[in-house]
């Protein structure tokens, strides 16, 4: 195969699957939060740091797999 | 291409934006390259000679190292031959830096501190410090250790400075640098592993510290040998237990470089896109394009830059009250 193509067909993976992993661990989290204080409203401000600290670790590493996709991309 | 201005391709562009500006040793008889400048071969060799140095008949001026010293990289190849002394003073300049300009800013609102009359400065780094001190008060319940929420203010606030470097617009400084005569600039201090990789150690130096100190020696030895199969296992429990231990400081170093290298590089590839050729109708459209993708971007990068200081933070005060949890026998 072309080094060309599988650069491309590499880094489409890289995005494609940062954004399904990403998209299931974002919805889990907000759904649950969501059913949460639904259930338990005065628990609101005792969710909301936890729920953030959670996306900022779910978001983090597709936003790696992104970054180094354009890295595969452009640079390599 | 903004890249075209500087005389690269998009490429060399990127490549330049990401490598950092590197003091180190370079051996005898290391071969070192320039860039020339001039349109045709006959400028670029003037200017090489005006140098003193040799022309390769492409795009550098070679030069020949006659004794060992310490020299600032031109490229990779410079880089590559420095080896571990490669020290990267761009990361320590900014660093210290912010590092310096947090300290004194919040210094500056303790010293004028009033109760009667409180300053708008004053009001928001109380409101910062009542926050860090809500989390650690949250977080931290295995022990009382007044050194861990300074350290958490300390932490968000110098990783917070240092991503917000990452808001101001990728040539802003680098080029006025690079027409002074500094070959390679990155102003982002946490995209650079090295910085990340060095707070992360910190904190696990810390993290073995307090896990020494409050379950002492053979209580640590046991808490990492004896814990989640009991003491028939102990090869299973040492492997997995070290195996997490090593975990911390690499998953901290790595998610915030990762996080900041991949936005940093969206900048670049948005900045490299940017047109400067204003008078057709393709410069034009791609400028336009170009300046609300950066604007998108950056207003999304907001929330990344905040929540990865603060994820460091948190992840912090986390491991710190592990370490000063004592060991029990389950």
């Amino acid at each position: 195969m072309e080094v060309e193509a599988a650069r491309f067909i590499g880094a489409g993976l890289m995005f494609g699957l940062a954004a399904i992993g990403a998209g299931v661990g974002a919805g889990v989290l907000s759904s649950k939060l969501i059913e949460s204080i639904a259930r338990q409203p005065e628990l609101e401000d005792q969710l909301r740091p936890t729920y953030f600290l959670g996306i900022g670790l779910v978001d983090a590493v597709p936003m790696i797999s992104v970054g180094l996709a354009f890295y595969v991309l452009f640079v390599a | 291409m903004a890249s075209e201005s500087s005389g690269r391709t998009f490429q060399e562009y990127l490549e330049h934006h990401l490598q950092n500006l590197v003091y180190g040793p370079l051996p005898a008889g290391h071969e070192r390259k320039f860039y020339t400048k001039g349109d045709d071969e006959t400028t670029k060799e003037a200017y090489c000679q005006s140098k003193n140095l040799d022309y390769d008949g492409e795009k550098y001026c070679k030069e020949t190292l006659t004794e060992d010293g310490w020299y600032l990289a031109n490229n990779k190849t410079d880089v590559d031959a420095m080896g571990f002394w490669a020290l990267h003073i761009d990361t320590m300049f900014f660093s210290v830096l912010l590092g310096g300009l947090f300290l004194f800013i919040f210094a500056g609102a303790a010293q004028n501190f009033s109760l009667d009359k409180p300053t708008k400065l004053q009001l928001f780094i109380e409101m910062m410090i009542d926050f860090i001190n809500g989390v650690v008060k949250g977080t931290f319940k295995a022990a009382q250790n007044s050194l861990i929420a300074p350290m958490a203010l300390t932490i968000f606030f110098w990783v917070l400075l240092m991503n917000v470097m990452d808001l101001v617009p990728v040539d802003l400084i680098p080029y006025p640098a690079e027409l002074l005569g500094v070959p390679y600039l990155k102003v982002v201090p946490t995209t650079d592993l090295n910085l990340t990789a060095a707070l992360a150690l910190s904190v696990f130096v810390l993290y073995l510290f307090y896990s020494i100190k409050s379950k002492g020696f053979v209580g640590f030895i046991k808490s990492i040998s004896l814990h989640p199969f009991g003491p028939w296992m102990l090869p299973a429990n040492l492997f997995i237990e070290i195996i997490d231990l090593i975990a911390k400081p690499l998953s901290l170093a790595l998610r915030l470089y990762g996080n900041l290298y991949a936005g940093e590089m969206i900048f670049l590839l948005i900045a490299g896109m940017v047109s400067i050729n204003l008078t057709s109708f393709m410069g034009l459209g791609l400028n336009l394009a170009g300046i609300t993708l950066s604007l998108i971007w950056a207003i999304f990068h907001i929330l990344i830059v905040v929540l990865q200081a603060f994820i460091f933070m948190m992840l912090t005060v986390v491991y710190m009250n592990m370490a000063h949890e004592k060991f029990e026998q389950h």
